[in-house]
């Protein structure tokens, strides 16, 4: 071992050629996986009862960018406002779920985490029962979305709260998340119990998850919270980075371990919190998105966050794709076809994948 | 020149007192080595002085600014950590953890300049065979040499190391100390480890510091703190301490009969 400064730069290329081809394969997966997206995507608006070809759609797309007025058309009424709203939907609600997966299992150290790991989809669950059971609004008129949005985002603030009295360590905050989530549980399902038959469906319904109800106007409000998330967590992607290695590590690189968790933490909530308001709460995609994505790509944050991203949304437009189909014209909730889907497949991964990715 | 003082630094675990009225300045470069029996507090010393702990009470100061007052951001850039090991929940490369080390200095994105660093560093600590090796892969021994790498790629001013050669083999132990030593006199740069055996900290410490009873017992070059004297007292051990090469040799002998045995 000895101190050489002397090296030249054409002596030291390997590496830095074998980082910089790594980083283009990456690059190259995360691009493929965007173009199978939007083939997916317009592959998706043609399936249905009215029959619509894909030029078709391609036309009616390209038409209504350049503002064509096509109301006369029942072709371009059916994809602009009946498939093409669910299918937008897909995406962004896939991207967004795998990102807050992503960022909470590289910030949480933990590989079972999800976005729901905070207790926000029971949280979401207890408002959605509030309202569909006893027709409780937090706010009037605004129906589900609010009352799941508000009690979602419950456990982040009660860990905010805490962290003042003591440091909010990952343990902790798991901890407290899912205590949380057994008194949101306990009490929705004491509702359930005194509740009509129609109601006690559409609160079961509700908490599978399904993208039939998403609207252009609910489609703004997660594509911006979306957005604005993703791109505060791509930021942060190489603190993720440091928070995987331990926080004394972390720390003595110059991350403030203790606020920045927080700080994501509210972030991925309010993100994950917003979708499940609109959607109800699809299980899985924020779990097995980004383990698949780690197993072909690592953990790099950098590249993991845009990397399950695209996987994410690929994966529900694939399966809100089988639950419009399968059993046509019955639309199954999607989130029953991702459960359904992504266990075997994960599993599938899992045993296929000899090396460990995660301990 | 970086100087890093310690004043009248207090330390307790939930009321017991570890660290009391610890004083120390270092402003030379060169191989700073901490001592002591088990839970005397070199760890927790370290810990105080690049702000992973709080002190009671007393300062810790680089250059006049006390830490606990620089941002975190900010320490980084001058001074580096080498915990005793690491542990990743994700799989992740060799090269990736040394890069970790560019963090402080490097933008969003890794430039030439973190490449060539982190290139340097794995060759200095014999990583290029490893390169792609997953670190939850690695042997102890070599996951304590990819810390040690990560530590030199921060290139700090002041560079701490908790026992970095606990898990390494003899000639690992002899060559890290070794370049620890040639390192910090050729960077400049303070060089403070902790450490655990005397022979090996005697062979290269530029200065030793003893700890014992909450504080600084014997502190100076190695001639004067590692004597037979001081190692009874603190370690309360009998030895005899022979010359070798200019640097004093520890040789442990047996308790006698007249002192109680065991624990």
């Amino acid at each position: 071992m000895h101190v050489n400064e002397q090296e030249t730069v054409a002596d030291i290329g390997s590496l830095r050629n074998s980082y910089r081809r790594r980083i283009a394969v990456r690059a190259v997966f995360i691009a493929s996986c965007a173009m199978v997206c939007l083939v997916v995507a317009l592959y998706s608006a043609t399936l249905g009862t009215y029959p619509i070809s894909a030029g078709e759609v391609y036309d009616i797309i390209i038409k209504a960018i350049a503002g064509v007025d096509q109301s006369g058309s029942t072709a371009a009424h059916v994809v602009l406002q009946l498939r093409l709203p669910r299918i937008l939907g897909a995406i962004i609600c896939g991207a967004s779920l795998a990102i807050c997966g992503a960022a909470m299992q590289s910030m949480m150290k933990n590989p079972l985490a999800d976005p729901y790991t905070m207790g926000i989809s029971s949280g979401a669950g207890f408002g959605a029962a509030l309202a569909i059971i006893f027709g409780f609004e937090i706010v009037a008129g605004t129906g589900i979305v609010l009352n799941a949005f508000i009690f979602a985002i419950v456990p982040a603030f009660v860990i905010l709260f805490l962290s003042r009295i003591r440091k909010a360590t990952p343990t902790m905050m798991i901890l407290c998340g899912i205590s949380l989530m057994y008194v949101f549980n306990a009490m929705t399902q004491l509702f359930m119990l005194v509740s009509s038959p129609d109601d006690l469906s559409s609160v079961y319904t509700w908490m599978v998850g399904s993208l039939s109800s998403v609207d252009w106007t609910d489609l703004v409000v997660i594509t911006i919270v979306t957005v604005f998330g993703s791109v505060y967590v791509q930021y942060m992607a190489n603190q993720l980075n440091l928070m995987c290695i331990g926080d004394d590590s972390a720390k003595t690189l110059g991350v403030n371990v203790d606020r920045q968790r927080l700080v994501i933490l509210m972030v991925i909530t309010l993100v994950a919190a917003s979708v499940v308001s609109f959607t109800g709460i699809i299980g899985f995609i924020g779990l097995m998105a980004p383990h698949i994505v780690r197993t072909l790509m690592g953990a790099d944050n950098r590249f993991l966050i845009p990397g399950s991203a695209v996987f994410g949304a690929v994966l529900l437009l694939l399966s809100d794709i089988i639950a419009r189909t399968i059993v046509a014209p019955t639309m199954l909730p999607v989130g029953v076809v991702t459960a359904c889907l992504g266990g075997p497949l994960f599993m599938y991964l899992i045993l296929r994948n000899s090396k460990e990715v995660w301990s | 020149m970086t100087q890093i003082c310690v004043e009248n630094l207090c330390f307790s675990y939930d009321g017991t007192p570890l660290l009391e009225e610890v004083n120390f300045t270092v402003s030379e470069p060169g191989l700073v080595c901490i001592l002591g029996p088990n839970g005397v507090g070199k760890t927790t010393l370290v810990k105080c002085m690049n702000r992973l702990l709080r002190p009671c009470s007393g300062t810790v100061a680089v250059d006049g600014q006390d830490v606990q007052q620089t941002p975190l951001i900010d320490l980084a850039r001058r001074m580096a950590y080498v915990p005793n090991s690491m542990l990743s929940v994700f799989s992740m490369s060799v090269t990736d953890a040394v890069l970790l080390g560019r963090h402080p200095h490097s933008g969003w994105m890794t430039s030439d300049r973190d490449l060539v660093v982190t290139e340097n560093v794995m060759r200095t600590m014999e990583l290029e065979a490893l390169a792609d090796r997953n670190i939850r892969e690695l042997s102890a021994g070599q996951n304590q040499r990819v810390m040690i790498a990560r530590g030199l790629a921060q290139e700090p001013e002041i560079l701490i190391l908790d026992e970095p050669t606990s898990s390494l083999d003899v000639r690992y132990q002899m060559e890290t100390m070794a370049f620890l030593r040639s390192y910090a006199s050729e960077r400049g740069i303070i060089t403070i480890v902790v450490c655990h055996d005397l022979n090996i900290t005697s062979a290269f410490a530029d200065r030793i510091m003893m700890l014992s009873g909450g504080g600084v017992y014997a502190d100076g070059p190695a001639g004067s703190v590692i004597t037979e004297d001081n190692i009874r007292e603190v370690y309360d051990v009998d030895s005899r301490v022979i010359d070798v090469e200019g640097r004093p040799h520890v040789i442990l002998l047996p308790r006698k009969s007249n002192r109680k045995e065991g624990f």
